[in-house]
């Protein structure tokens, strides 16, 4: 009895101490308190070493996001969330996305990459991109975190490097500052300068931010000058930052810090303009419909402390593990439900005349996303493959990579969803018949004089290359390459080796196909959707939606051609030109189908009108004396 | 569900209607001989077709509109009940066959219905047709109120069928209503083929009587 007693004391101890504990980690903004105004941030600026930054510190050291932010935030719980970080197993429901897109002119390779193991996409360690590379890359629109941060991923070789630039953790401010004088393109212009460690204090309004890590030597050492003394100090200066005192009030900086993140921050790193559009002029009709009737990204892209975002696709609960996530999809808002129409009574959608079967085949997105199909898939740019956004780049319609949109393609589900689309092409190794990207810049420079692609002087397309120029780069490859590796070129829909007499082969393989990425947004409302003009929008004898071209991007130039819309959405062609004219002549249908059913209404009614009036005279006047028989 | 009701109230009846027949020695395999013979001949009377004798060639062109309707019937059976029965939608080959015979069957129908409807109107005889009735050993002239009473449901049900889809080409009803009114459309042509296989059971009970048709 004793004994079952102390047991009985010892858990409850237990319990106590691990929900104190419990209690313990969660940090004062971790968890909101249910007020809907704006939590004001006045908060001390911490550096990377959890120092205290002061207004006449000298010299003056960038603060650092994951111990300023992270006082009061859990960083570990936020830097593992969805842009910051990449699941080492990836789920299966997952969904492909936006890649970051390698190019490199001189060797005719664009490759797109991702840590996300989507298919299509190769890992960039895969190529031979080390975290630090990366950055270098893609890093205008990375918001850190994760390979910028965690020392187990670092390459040897790039150690003095990070030494030099520093870390580049999570940076809330580009999302969270909703600052008019926030500047994101200030951020991007650091990363481009390896001044990681400063970059996230060079978006503010209150700081300035001056020198570039990148051109320091690797025994950079900012506490002594003589590690830099052959540095052209007039020309580039060390990295450093400088805080507006007027900015502190006290020791404390106020941060215009919101939860609901205006558009602009997202549009930041997700803005998508179309390239045909003269001079890229954005329309300001031309935004989502959802942002126009006053929504913010957020509203449907929400998360939790966990930073988990939501994507807005079905499946995106699954991985999730949280069934209340498909309420921020589009059935999931627009649907009619029992107690209400989705979320803030969002109009549920008539359809008129559409056959249910159409939302079993098509994704909302495929009639209300993007733009409506041309004759053929125009070319779009991306905030994050033309670095849009960064102040004097190429502003060239045509700017490399070339990104397709919109292209309806077959999903996962079966459904036809619109998608941006695009054409890699790479040099290879062919080994039993699985195709290896080679690391990147592996033979470039010689490549760049083989093919003659080293006086380039337009990005708007990859150089076109013939038989002679692919064979003699091949052969080349082959010969520097260790005995028994293939190499081979893949661009398009096929690949090029060389055969054992040298000569060259066009091939296919499984494995080539297209990367392709589904698009949801700029959403039109139902009085611009395809078909809201009638069926023909979609089932006309050259319809776009079927029969659109798609281009094949290849410097190939005798294998670059265009491929029908329905080969993506895998269908055959015979039927749906022969289904569009069943709409051609539909109203002939309609006429012989109405015409005939009032034949066969009336018909009936007159002989049930004459069985009614037999049966009233039913029976004969004669029988009138016997009433009952 | 659609494809289960479908095996319940048209396939297992139609086997039961079939088994009869062939119960009493008709030979399905000569069905499509028998078909395209009276087909053949139709056609032979109707090429001597003069003005002058118009009222003469009526009964042909009754007969011909009749194997026509029937064979548009058929297909749009095939089309239209083999998906559900697999558990499938409507879509492709299937759709196309449907949607492009229908209207030429809803045309002859009606033409059908018209100059048919005078010879099928119920009298009183036919109420001494019901009596002792038994689908096992139909006795002399009963099938003929099947085939009378199959016209009318055949009639009957083809205004619903018909006008669902009718409605359907119109942008009046939304989804939810496009999916009722194709619930009205699939429930109407269960009867409507049903009444059809009656229809043709009472053609064809007769013809069992005749040496060309029995194995």
């Amino acid at each position: 009895m004793r004994n079952k007693f102390s047991f009985s004391l010892i858990a409850l101890f237990y319990l106590l101490s691990l929900n104190y504990s419990l209690a313990q980690d969660k940090k004062i903004g971790d968890e909101r308190d249910g007020s809907r105004s704006k939590p004001i941030h006045v908060i001390k600026l911490l550096d990377e070493n959890n120092n205290i930054i002061l207004p006449d510190d000298n010299p003056q050291f960038p603060f650092s996001t994951k111990y300023t932010c992270g006082d009061c935030h859990s960083y570990e719980i936020i830097s593992k969330g969805y842009h910051f970080n990449s699941p080492a197993a990836k789920s299966s429901f997952d969904r492909n996305g936006e890649p970051w897109i390698y190019l490199d002119l001189k060797s005719l390779t664009v490759l797109p990459l991702s840590y996300r193991g989507w298919g299509g996409t190769f890992s960039p360690e895969k190529v031979k991109i080390s975290p630090f590379d990366f950055l270098k890359l893609f890093g205008t629109h990375y918001t850190g975190g994760r390979i910028s941060e965690d020392e187990s991923l670092e390459k040897p070789e790039n150690y003095f490097r990070w030494e030099i630039s520093g870390k580049l953790p999570v940076n809330c401010l580009i999302c969270h500052d909703a600052g008019e004088r926030f500047n994101s393109a200030e951020y991007s212009a650091n990363i481009l300068k390896q001044n990681f460690r400063w970059a996230a204090a060079a978006g503010t309004d209150f700081s300035v931010v001056k020198g570039s890590a990148k051109e320091m030597p690797d025994n950079f050492d900012q506490y002594n000058s003589n590690t830099f003394a052959d540095v052209d100090l007039r020309v580039f200066s060390p990295p450093s930052v400088s805080y507006t005192k007027p900015a502190f009030n006290g020791n404390k900086v106020f941060f215009d810090i919101k939860r609901r993140i205006p558009n602009d921050r997202c549009y930041y790193c997700h803005s998508s303009a179309n390239a045909d559009r003269k001079e890229n002029k954005i329309l300001a009709a031309d935004e989502d419909v959802h942002l126009k009737k006053g929504l913010l990204c957020v509203d449907c892209h929400t998360n939790g402390i966990n930073h988990e975002i939501t994507r807005g696709f079905k499946n995106d609960a699954k991985i999730k593990n949280d069934p209340s996530v498909i309420s921020y999809t589009c059935e999931g808002c627009h649907l009619k439900r029992e107690n209400a129409n989705g979320k803030l009574g969002a109009p549920a959608p008539q359809h008129l005349g559409l056959p249910s079967l159409h939302l079993e085949k098509l994704s909302c997105t495929a009639c209300h996303s993007g733009l409506i199909p041309s004759e053929k898939s125009g070319l779009v740019k991306t905030s994050r493959a033309h670095k849009l956004g960064l102040p004097g780049i190429n502003k060239s319609a045509n700017l490399l990579p070339h990104i397709q949109m919109p292209v309806y393609v077959k999903n996962e589900e079966g459904k036809i969803e619109p998608r941006k689309l695009l054409w890699a092409s790479y040099w290879a190794e062919l080994k039993d018949d699985k195709i290896a990207p080679l690391p990147v810049g592996e033979f470039s420079d010689s490549l760049s004089v083989l093919l003659k692609t080293d006086s380039l002087k337009t990005a708007d397309g990859l150089q076109s290359v013939n038989d002679t120029f692919l064979t003699k780069a091949l052969r080349f490859m082959n010969k520097n390459s260790a005995k028994g590796r293939k190499i081979i070129f893949v661009s398009g829909q096929n690949y090029f080796e060389l055969s054992e007499k040298s000569e060259l082969n066009i091939k296919s393989n499984a494995d080539i196909k297209p990367y392709s990425w589904a698009l949801a947004h700029d959403v039109r409302p139902a009085a611009q959707a395809l078909g809201a003009k009638g069926c023909n929008d979609c089932h006309s004898w050259n319809s776009n939606f079927f029969f659109g071209t798609v281009s094949i991007e290849t410097p190939y130039s005798a294998k670059a051609g265009s491929l029908k819309m329905n080969s993506f959405e895998e269908l055959g062609t015979v039927y749906y030109k022969l289904l569009s004219l069943s709409f051609f002549f539909r109203p002939l249908l309609k006429g012989i189908i109405i015409f005939s059913l009032l034949v066969i209404l009336l018909t009936v009614l007159v002989f049930v009108g004459k069985g009614i009036l037999a049966l009233a005279k039913y029976p004969p006047a004669d029988s009138e004396n016997n009433l009952w028989e | 569900m659609y494809g289960l009701f479908v095996f319940l109230f048209l396939i297992l009846p139609a086997v039961y209607l079939a088994y009869l027949l062939n119960k009493r020695g008709f030979a399905f395999k000569y069905l499509h001989r028998i078909y395209l013979r009276a087909l053949k001949e139709e056609a032979k009377s109707f090429s001597r077709f003069t003005f002058k004798h118009f009222g003469g060639f009526l009964p042909h062109a009754k007969r011909i509109l009749f194997y026509f309707t029937a064979a548009l019937a058929l297909i749009l059976i095939v089309t239209g009940f083999i998906p559900p029965l697999i558990g499938k939608h409507l879509y492709g080959i299937f759709l196309l066959v449907h949607i492009l015979a229908a209207p030429f069957f809803c045309a002859a129908l009606a033409l059908l219905i018209l100059l048919f409807a005078g010879q099928h109107s119920l009298g009183k005889e036919d109420i001494f047709r019901l009596k002792g009735f038994s689908f096992k050993d139909l006795h002399l002239n009963a099938h003929i109120i099947i085939r009378k009473i199959s016209f009318w449901v055949f009639a009957f049900f083809s205004i619903p069928a018909i006008a669902s889809i009718a409605l359907s080409l119109f942008p009046i009803f939304g989804t939810e209503g496009l999916d009722n009114l194709l619930l009205i459309h699939q429930i109407s042509v269960l009867f409507l083929a049903l009444s059809f296989f009656f229809y043709s059971f009472s053609l064809l009970y007769p013809l069992t009587n005749t040496k060309s048709v029995i194995k």
